[in-house]
């Protein structure tokens, strides 16, 4: 039997998706995204110190890649700071 | 690794077209659209949102661009590293077929024998982007890379290159 799903179901299961997801869940999450992330750099910027034979361009690049990819770190980790207090 | 001598010159660097890019990295920008569409939902429907998940809403999205921005720079580069470098002595021919996977080339512009140009296709004909062929007398004798913005323009710069090598090198009568 089919069974609609009401706001107050979709409510309950955003609360106990909130119980699941606590602080420590949280932060282990960045913890895991950070080391994903290390390690794909390290690859990148080992490609293009090797690989190309434009040092300043690539300059550049890692400029943008690095000050971007740090300004979503910025914003995950005030998020994840207030989710916690 | 890709080493240009200190009396070479690098004439020209040929890449593959950006709508190669694009179209290679297309699922990534429709993911984009992902917390956008999810907040929309949210702010459409009657949830009673409250701090908490305003905030952990925030951190996904930030982590879900995050790995966009990752992935993206993964296809860049490899578009980006695929290219045929040519001095004015011989071309370098990089394939980057994936991240960890790549062939390097060389052939000396005094081995040309010919290069051509293909272009096939309505998208190709209103970029102008088309695969340039170059035939060599050396052992592998022909060259490719494809979807590359004018090749006429890169022809007429290796063509150049080329003669002026046998201009040097060929005694005058």
């Amino acid at each position: 039997m089919q069974r609609n799903i009401s706001v107050a179901d979709a409510e309950r299961f955003l609360k106990d998706f909130l119980n699941f997801v606590n602080p420590p869940i949280l932060f282990a999450i960045f913890g895991l995204m950070a080391l994903c992330f290390a390690v794909a750099s390290m690859i990148l910027v080992y490609h293009w110190k090797n690989y190309d034979f434009n040092r300043a361009r690539i300059k550049k690049v890692q400029t943008v890649y690095f000050t971007v990819s740090g300004i979503f770190f910025f914003v995950m980790s005030i998020a994840a700071v207030l989710y916690a207090l | 690794m890709i080493t240009i001598a200190r009396d070479e010159e690098v004439v020209l660097e040929i890449r593959h077209h950006w709508y190669m890019l694009v179209v290679q990295s297309f699922f990534l920008f429709l993911f984009i659209l992902v917390p956008f569409s999810i907040s929309g939902f949210l702010s459409a429907s009657n949830f009673l949102i409250d701090a908490k998940i305003v905030e952990l809403f925030v951190f996904s999205a930030a982590m879900w661009f995050l790995l966009l921005w990752i992935g993206f720079f993964v296809i860049w580069t490899s578009y980006y590293l695929d290219v045929w470098i040519v001095t004015n002595k011989r071309v370098i021919a990089v394939e980057q077929r994936s991240l960890f996977s790549r062939e390097i080339s060389e052939f000396w512009l005094e081995k040309i024998q010919d290069v051509s140009v293909e272009m096939h296709g309505l998208i190709p004909t209103l970029l102008h982007f088309g695969n340039l062929r170059v035939q060599t007398a050396s052992e592998a004798r022909h060259f490719i890379i494809r979807n590359v913005p004018y090749p006429e323009r890169a022809k007429e710069i290796i063509f150049k290159k080329h003669e002026e090598i046998m201009k040097r090198t060929t005694p005058s009568v």
